[in-house]
């Protein structure tokens, strides 16, 4: 089940695969704690 | 002890690495963070981001200028402290040692003219292509002395003739059997570490009552990458942990106190070894673990410790090593997975002060995390300093006076690792985010 694929392709694709993924997901999000109603209380408990 | 100069020259070399990894780190970590904001800034016409990419550049230009001193002592101590070893391979990893400096010369001039940029280009996205070499070079000069470290794990790219190395096969040598593991793990890792620094930065702030929309940006945009990242070092993780089963098993033996060749082997947290009867006591054995870590098989044979002479053994403490890593970096997956899920979920507080809390201890974990990684991967090698070919023993310095330089440079970090925290925090409060805000006549 091991094979060089996993040990010597996969590392780096995990790599560029989780930058994509960063970048898509910080982009692709609504501005941050803008919606009034979400609790934005540091000091509130939930 | 303060005569042998084998002893000597691993605690200098470890002093100084173990200073060097935490600029080194971060500085890898944060260009990405600086290019995105910048980015995101520019795209949403939203200053804050801008300002967070402002400041995050500030900091990360006093870590820069650290990591300058303590990478060019790194050098030297190579040769002076390691001679046998570069005399020996030095030649075969040049090409590595030599591009992992040009790339530091590619990200410090690119930093030197970003730095000196700002609101010099009618359009700002001219400003922000100018963080993509910053990018490329702090993280290409992690890749290419990455490549050196795996080198030693599993040396490849020549031969050895009459106890010399011959035809040397200088990217056969860069491209070996550890490199992929060992760079994806060292740069998500890093990047791990660079949002986790600055999640705890943006959680301090927020928990001293700063409640200003810049600091939930700044928590948010980080924390997004403490989860991604640490979701891709736990894959990279296991990744290394097959490596180890194939190519370096004594390392994963050890680190695991994994001493009879079985299958169906377990994997074993905490405990308390006793070496002579090879027995643990107090551990939490996980059934299958090891053999499923190992092969991605429950039933795959694991190689034992017993199947190698005792005198190549790895020091048997990097199990805790290996175990504190592994805590961490959960504890790093958890604390910005339950972010991510109060967030979006808006049942829960995202900005709990006990959440919160969690998030500025997962800085400094984050970095302890990294040291203790790095601990595991160098004791992890012991007794070689290249693996299969030369010891650690054979190729340190013969000279009388490494402890003058261990005295010495231990004196220097100790003034770096106070006058560092202290240059920061002058800098930060000196400027804070309130003062910049209203200069930039943004509304509040």
């Amino acid at each position: 089940m091991i094979n060089d694929f996993i040990i010597l392709i996969l590392p780096i694709l995990v790599v560029f695969i989780s930058l994509a993924v960063f970048f898509i997901w910080v982009f692709k999000s609504k501005e941050p704690y803008s919606n009034s109603s979400k609790n934005t209380n540091v000091k509130g408990d939930t | 002890m303060l005569e042998d100069p084998v002893l000597l020259s691993r605690w200098l070399t470890f002093i100084t690495l173990g200073f060097h990894i935490i600029m080194a780190t971060i500085g890898v970590g944060i260009p990405i963070f600086i290019s995105i904001a910048e980015l995101i800034g520019i795209k949403k016409k939203d200053h804050h981001y801008i300002l967070l990419a402002k400041r995050w550049t500030r900091g990360y230009t006093i870590l820069v200028a650290v990591g300058v001193v303590t990478g060019t002592i790194i050098g030297f101590q190579l040769s002076l402290l390691w001679p046998s070893f570069m005399q020996s391979a030095g030649h075969v990893i040049s090409l590595p040692l030599f591009m992992e400096t040009f790339a530091f010369f590619f990200e410090a001039i690119f930093l030197g003219i970003y730095l000196y940029t700002w609101d010099r280009f009618k359009n700002p996205i001219f400003h922000w292509m100018l963080s993509i070499p910053i990018v490329i070079g702090s993280s290409a000069s992690a890749f290419f002395i990455t490549t050196v470290n795996a080198f030693m794990n599993t040396p490849r790219g020549f031969d050895l003739e009459n106890g010399a190395f011959t035809n040397v096969q200088p990217f056969v040598a860069m491209f070996n059997p550890a490199m992929p593991s060992k760079v994806s793990h060292v740069l998500t890792t890093a990047y791990l570490t660079g949002a986790f620094i600055l999640a705890a930065i943006a959680a301090f702030h927020l928990l001293r009552g700063k409640t200003h929309i810049y600091y939930k940006k700044a928590l948010h945009l980080a924390m997004i990458g403490c989860f991604v990242f640490s979701v891709a070092t736990i894959v990279n993780g296991d990744i290394s942990g097959k490596f180890l089963a194939y190519y370096q098993p004594e390392k994963l033996a050890a680190a695991e106190w994994h001493f009879e060749t079985t299958d169906r082997a377990k994997l074993l947290l905490g405990g308390i070894l006793n070496e002579d009867e090879q027995e643990v006591k107090f551990g939490i054995e996980i059934p299958y673990a090891l053999s499923i870590l190992a092969f991605n098989r429950p039933s795959a044979e694991v190689i034992g410790l017993n199947d190698f002479p005792q005198d190549l053994w790895p020091p048997l403490y990097i199990h805790y090593f290996f175990n504190l890593m592994i805590m961490i970096g959960m504890f790093l997956a958890a604390v910005s997975f339950i972010y991510l899920v109060f967030y979006y979920f808006n049942r829960f507080n995202s900005l709990n002060p006990w959440l919160l809390r969690a998030i500025l201890l997962g800085g400094p974990m984050a970095i302890l995390s990294i040291e203790f990684g790095w601990i595991l991967t160098e004791v992890g090698r012991q007794p070689w300093i290249l693996r299969g070919y030369l010891k650690v023993a054979e190729t340190a310095t013969t000279s009388g006076h490494v402890f003058e330089m261990l005295i010495l440079f231990s004196l220097l970090y100790l003034a770096l690792g106070i006058l560092l925290p202290v240059i920061l925090i002058r800098l930060f409060t000196k400027k804070s985010v309130e003062s910049e805000i209203d200069k930039h006549h943004i509304i509040l």
